[in-house]
């Protein structure tokens, strides 16, 4: 552990250096939390084209790595200035995961931006206001939607369960053949673990919505002690590439993906056709990624330019939807003239607007949300 | 004189002691503060060491296997390939050997668990191999990306590393040690077991523990080859951290894990102290 | 063949070769010792004695030919199925063991029950005085007391062939000589069958049975030690044996006999008759423990004297050295009789001193540098 936090100590010495480095006023610094793709997608695709609408500005891009975990790091770094009373923060725009978006708006880290540019109207969907039980109103623009769902070899399994419950008695008349990472592995086993408690726990929208009351865990020990019994005939995969490995081998016939990297695997070739989608009742959540403003930033003019342009609906179904299979940060409406019918048709194939807007549900709260995933190490994998 | 006898030396190694310091004494130092504050309230107390428990009782037990399992091993084929390289046997094979047995040491372990996720996997190229030899019927093939996939990872990588100090401390013993054993009627079994070994145990030794405290430390092979629980404890670490932001019980994980390589250590160098030679 | 136990060969090497890659050590080299033998194997480094040795052990792979012992063919057993033990020049004691498992290891590795191998090391270590070392890590032994684990170690096992590496070039001068003569006692207590490698000729001359010297690969002499050294067969023979003065005289055969002569001087001297030699020039060897000095212009009976002068004079003890030179060529000859520098002086050679050949090619150095050892051979006389 202390090597863990030893190297993120050095990474982010490194990363500091490196980002003062040019302090002129035409610089911007933006950091992504995320898969490497994340800021591949922002220094080769959204970098080039902020500065050719605006000459003479360098754009520095930096990935902290996937998961909360990368996240985490943004927060850590901005924590770390925030304590020292720092003038300006050497981050401009960060893209963040929901729960880190409410994390930095309760530590006051964050510009209310929202209204100040053009394209904050273009969202209504609830995820820009409520982050995990947090207030993020006007200090968030969602950057992408990003949903879990069930894949499942339709090869394999004819009639794929359509539920929770069905996917409970399948998994018993088909034991190994259901698989998912656990917890630990990555965050699409996790959302399987959270969809199971939304639907055996109860109270599922006080999870989503709060306020927090632990006297609510207590209530899903039967869930937890269900899911125990259920894993003992599910296979474990090594972690959210993992499950599609298996899928794309056989190895399984059903496991939660996230959408966005089943059809960029999908489009790769690296799945076979035959792998489909279906969001189960009563659902599973999903999380949008934010860009975010820290309220000390040096560019701060510059950052809301580029968040505008981010959240333009051109960029929005060039970028997010027609190269990344990700689900539009605005409301999708504000997209239909940019977008062609059949890249439309493509994302929303398996699992229609309709299933999305009825299923796709919020994680959790936070306190719920690690209440959760500790339950599950203590009940469940212990 | 005493400029250059006493101020100078500590002068020249201060760069260094400052580098260790900082770089190491104090984000150890930090670690282990970490580790007895309670996360919720910040006071001092043994809170975060009773989750860790409660927690992840289990996910220690495995460690302990694993790694103890995975260095036994690594020990045993660390001594069969260097005694294969001295004893010799088909020069040919020697040399091919001799050139084959040092490529893991140029792979990083999560390169290596990458590799294993394809090679090990149920349909993977390990069965696939298996299943066109003959050796095994396509239905029996099973997954290995479990716990002896973390094995056979740790082992594959690791022993490179103990067999390349292993056999250098067999190349550079007396020849005529091993001539004179056979000489008089000793099987290269016997030789290994009763000459060679017992003369390199201090390098098995070194080799083993080195590799104990390496496995303690990697994240990505239980990561990527295993299936999440149980786990190893650095998965567990990481976990605490990166989901609840929780650096206190990450710290009690690794200050246990701290105390699992000191315990080694220390039986280690009692034993190097009782036998009265170097350790 | 002489041997002291019977005629019959023992250990039989027959067409022997060995070689490493494009290198080849031994040329079909034959060779029989017998039972209770001795022998030396003496020769310069890179002679293929020690590849001998090694082939014979078994730790070297052989090319062609046979090894036979007592009849059996061992040409391609593995070392450890040859009952042979050998005493390595490194000791290569096992520095994890006491001097009791050391010694004992060879009679474990048999099976023999514990108490039989204890009995049996303590015989051992009783023979060879280390009873009191018995319990005694090797590591912390003297130079002169691992030698004698060393031997023991490899006695204990009752080999059929002991094989000595160079066991005493590691003593110090002193003990060497002791341990000679202890070395052979115990080999003829034992009545064992030994082949000694060594480079030094003292050595092997005490210890052997027979010599048999090597030169590149091959055999240049096998006899005894006082046939070898009073009769080489070849001048590499003679040379290595310690004749290495070399000087060129005119041959004349007389009445089965040869007479030789220096160029330009009056004296000659009476050998008998060398095969292939007949008149002309011939090189003859000497050793310069054999060569006295005489008067100038002295004319000695059946030997030759080479005149000369003295160009220094040193005392070593017992005898003065005298640096003479004589027809070209420099030598250092003992003597009692005190003489001055400059002095013109005669080299007197007895004819039984002389080791004659055919003349091709001096060897280059005009230094005879070997130490003089003091008493002469005595019994060459009587062997020419």
């Amino acid at each position: 552990m202390r090597l863990t936090r030893l190297m993120s100590l050095v990474g982010a010495a490194l990363a500091a250096n490196v980002l003062t480095a040019p302090a002129g006023a035409a610089t911007l610094n933006v950091v992504t939390a995320g898969d490497q793709n994340m800021a591949d997608y922002v220094r080769d695709y959204l970098g080039p084209k902020f500065q050719k609408d605006n000459p003479g500005v360098t754009i520095n891009v930096f990935g902290t790595g996937p998961g909360d975990a990368g996240s985490q790091k943004i927060f850590e770094k901005l924590e770390a200035q925030q304590k020292a009373s720092t003038a300006t923060y050497d981050i401009d725009v960060a893209v963040v995961h929901q729960k880190m978006g409410g994390q930095m708006v309760e530590a006051g880290m964050l510009e209310p931006y929202r209204g100040k540019i053009a394209t904050g109207k273009l969202v209504s969907r609830d995820t820009a206001v409520n982050a995990l039980g947090v207030n993020v109103d006007g200090y968030v623009m969602p950057m992408f939607h990003s949903q879990t769902a069930l894949a499942y070899n339709s090869d394999l399994v004819k009639s794929p369960p359509k539920s929770y419950n069905e996917l409970k008695s399948w998994v018993q008349a088909h034991p190994k053949q259901f698989g998912y990472n656990g917890i630990k592995n990555g965050m699409s086993g996790v959302s399987f673990v959270v969809g199971w408690i939304y639907a055996y726990g109860g109270n599922a929208d006080k999870l989503m919505k709060g306020p927090y009351d632990k006297a609510v865990e207590a209530s899903w020990d039967k869930a937890f002690a269900d899911l125990k019994e259920f894993n003992k005939n599910v296979t474990f995969t090594p972690g959210n590439a993992g499950t599609m490995d298996m899928l794309n081998r056989g190895e399984i016939a059903i496991g939660p993906v996230w959408v966005d990297m089943f059809y960029t695997w999908m489009a790769d070739g690296k799945l076979p056709p035959s792998v489909k989608l279906l969001l189960p009742e009563p659902g599973m959540p999903g999380q949008p990624m934010f860009y975010v403003i820290p309220n000390k930033a040096a560019s701060k003019d510059l950052a809301m330019k580029f968040v505008e342009l981010a959240t333009s609906p051109a960029v929005q179904a060039e970028g997010i939807v027609k190269r990344f299979n990700w689900y539009p940060g605005i409301d999708a409406e504000h997209l239909k003239g940019s977008l062609d019918q059949a890249v439309w048709n493509k994302l929303f194939d398996d699992v229609s607007p309709q299933d999305l807007a009825k299923k796709g549900q919020p994680f959790p709260i936070v306190p719920y949300f690690s209440a959760i995933t500790e339950g599950y190490e203590k009940k469940v994998s212990n | 004189m005493t400029f250059r006898t006493r101020v100078l030396p500590l002068v020249l190694t201060l760069p260094a002691l400052v580098v260790v310091a900082v770089l190491f004494l104090v984000p150890l130092g930090y670690s282990l503060l970490s580790a007895f504050e309670e996360t919720e309230t910040g006071e001092f107390g043994f809170g975060n060491f009773a989750k860790s428990f409660e927690f992840y009782g289990w996910d220690m037990l495995f460690t302990v296997i694993i790694t103890g399992l995975a260095t036994l091993l690594i020990g045993a084929l660390s001594i069969a390939i260097g005694g294969y390289l001295v004893l010799g046997g088909h020069p040919r094979l020697v040399a091919a050997m001799r050139w084959l047995y040092r490529w893991p040491l140029f792979i990083p372990f999560i390169v290596a668990a990458q590799c294993m996720r394809t090679f090990l996997a149920k349909n993977g190229i390990m069965n696939n191999l298996l299943v066109t030899a003959g050796v095994i019927e396509p239905l029996s093939a099973q997954s290995f990306l479990d716990w002896r996939g973390i094995l056979f990872t740790f082992v594959w990588k690791q022993t490179a590393f103990a067999a390349l100090l292993v056999s250098g401390a067999m190349a550079s013993l007396d020849p005529a040690t091993i001539e004179a054993a056979r000489n008089l009627g000793a099987g290269k079994l016997r030789v290994l077991v009763e000459i060679i070994v017992p003369q390199v145990r201090v390098t098995v030794a070194v080799g083993m523990i080195l590799s104990l405290v390496t496995i303690l430390s990697v994240l990505s092979v239980p990561l990527m080859v295993g299936t999440g629980s149980p786990t190893m404890l650095t998965v567990d670490m990481a976990f605490r951290i990166n989901s609840y932001g929780d650096y206190g019980v990450a710290n009690a994980l690794g200050f246990l894990t701290y105390l699992l390589a000191a315990t080694v250590a220390w039986f280690y160098l009692r034993r190097g102290v009782s036998t009265g030679g170097t350790p | 063949m002489r041997a002291p136990g019977s005629d019959e060969s023992y250990l039989r090497i027959a067409g022997l070769t060995v070689g490493y890659g494009s290198t080849v050590v031994l040329r079909g080299l034959d060779l029989d010792i017998c039972r209770g033998e001795l022998v030396a194997l003496l020769g310069a480094s890179g002679c293929g004695k020690t590849t001998l040795l090694r082939a014979l052990s078994g730790f070297i792979e052989v090319r062609g030919g046979r090894i036979e012992v007592d009849g059996r063919d061992i040409t391609r057993l593995p070392p450890e199925r040859r009952n042979m033990a050998m005493m390595f020049q490194s000791y290569a004691l096992w520095p994890h063991m006491t001097v009791r498992q050391n010694v004992g290891y060879g009679l474990r590795l048999r099976g023999l029950p514990r108490a039989e191998v204890r009995e049996r090391v303590d015989g051992v270590l009783a023979m060879l005085g280390l009873s009191d070392f018995a319990e005694r890590m090797v590591d912390r032994m003297s130079g002169g007391q691992r030698q004698r684990v060393a031997l023991g170690r490899a006695l204990a096992v009752e080999p059929t062939i002991l094989l000595l590496d160079e066991p005493l070039s590691n003593l110090d001068a002193k003990i060497r000589h002791q341990v000679r003569h202890d070395l052979k006692a115990i080999q003829q207590r034992l009545g064992i069958t030994a082949v000694l490698v060594t480079h030094d000729r003292e050595e092997a001359m005490i210890l052997a049975d027979r010599i048999v010297v090597l030169q590149d690969g091959g055999i240049a002499q096998a006899g005894t030690p006082e046939e070898v050294f009073c009769k080489p067969a070849t001048a590499f023979v003679a040379d290595f044996m310690g004749a290495d003065n070399a000087i060129e005289l005119t041959a004349e055969p007389r009445d089965g006999a040869l007479v030789l002569r220096v160029p330009g001087a009056s004296s000659e001297a009476v050998v008998a008759a060398v095969p292939g030699i007949g008149a002309g020039a011939v090189r003859a060897l000497f050793r310069t423990q054999a060569a006295r000095l005489c008067a100038g212009d002295a004319i000695l009976p059946d030997g030759l004297v080479l005149p000369g002068v003295i160009s220094q004079r040193t005392y070593p003890g017992g005898q003065f050295r005298y640096m003479v030179q004589s027809l070209g060529r420099t030598f250092l000859i003992d003597d009692a009789e005190a003489r001055d520098v400059g002095a013109a002086v005669g080299v007197y050679l007895p004819a039984s001193a002389l080791h004659v050949f055919p003349a091709e090619g001096l060897p280059d150095d005009a230094v005879a540098a070997s130490s003089p050892v003091s008493k002469e051979c005595s019994s060459c006389a009587s062997l020419a």
